[in-house]
């Protein structure tokens, strides 16, 4: 690649005072820090935000499941034919 | 400041610490500035730029893990923070010779003419003419070229300051060269 004719260039450019001032800018260290907190204390509060939403979520779901439960076992009872019991007792084990 | 010394004041970051924090920033933000400086051919947004290093640099510090200098660290998320803006940007422009300045279109002759740079042209002048025309490449390229053919740099030190492959840097480095060749070849007055 060295003959591409630009290596004059590259030597020259090389030997060019590049003008760093790396003094931090006033206030800089302050904006970062107060910018990072802020990004941590959004995360945080997603996150809880996110976790109180599953909670709930969840609740209310257990809550739908245990009233129908109760629905359907009390539903089995009801609709169990008397007559059942009366053969019951009136038939022996044996089936006679 | 010794690698113990970092790694005790990143704990401390690590727990909240906001001196910690202000200190870690004043400490890194030569380096910080330094590589945005080199790969940024436009300045106006240097000082955002180092902001969103930093806070990605904050987010990322529980993933340190010590293996590697702190600073090689720093650098590599400096670096690809870098190439993620200038793709951002998509600036590919078109070169006209009228855009360059007098002694940049004296350099461009002579380089056209006889490959050889007479002992009057500027260095400053030199650089800001590279600097303009590798605008042409893609940022990556121009990260590598930087690195290899202004500051010097192995092709193993760029492969540690980007996670790149040496393969890779090798491939991109000739692309990256091959273009800019191109580049002054199509130019005319």
């Amino acid at each position: 690649m060295k003959d591409d004719g630009l290596e004059p260039l590259f030597e020259r450019a090389r030997g060019a005072r590049i003008p760093v001032n790396a003094a931090l800018p006033a206030g800089f260290a302050d904006r970062v820090t107060a910018r990072h907190q802020f990004e941590v204390f959004r995360e945080r509060t997603a996150a809880r935000a996110s976790i109180l939403s599953v909670s709930a979520a969840l609740v209310i779901f257990a809550a739908i499941v245990s009233l129908n439960l109760n629905a359907i076992t009390s539903l089995g009872t009801d609709d169990q034919d008397p007559a059942d019991d009366v053969a019951q007792v009136l038939w022996d084990s044996a089936g006679n | 400041m010794a690698e113990d010394e970092i790694l005790s004041l990143i704990k401390r970051v690590r727990n909240s610490d906001e001196a910690a924090s202000k200190s870690l920033v004043e400490l890194i933000y030569p380096n910080i500035i330094r590589i945005v400086r080199n790969h940024l051919p436009r300045r106006e947004a240097e000082e955002d730029l180092c902001q969103e290093i930093f806070l990605k640099l904050f987010s990322k510090l529980h993933q340190f893990r010590a293996d590697m200098p702190f600073e090689h660290w720093v650098s590599r998320i400096a670096v690809n923070s870098c190439i993620d803006h200038l793709r951002k940007q998509r600036i590919r422009p078109e070169f006209r010779w009228s855009d360059f300045t007098a002694e940049q279109e004296a350099m461009l002759d002579n380089l056209k003419n006889s490959a050889i740079l007479p002992p009057e042209r500027s260095p400053e002048e030199a650089r800001a003419l590279i600097d303009r025309l590798m605008q042409g490449l893609k940022p990556d390229e121009r990260a590598v070229i930087n690195w290899l053919h202004l500051e010097e740099k192995s092709v193993a030190e760029i492969c540690d300051l980007t996670g790149w492959s040496a393969s890779k840097v090798k491939v991109i480095a000739f692309r990256g060269r091959q273009k800019l060749s191109s580049i002054v070849k199509r130019l005319e007055k």
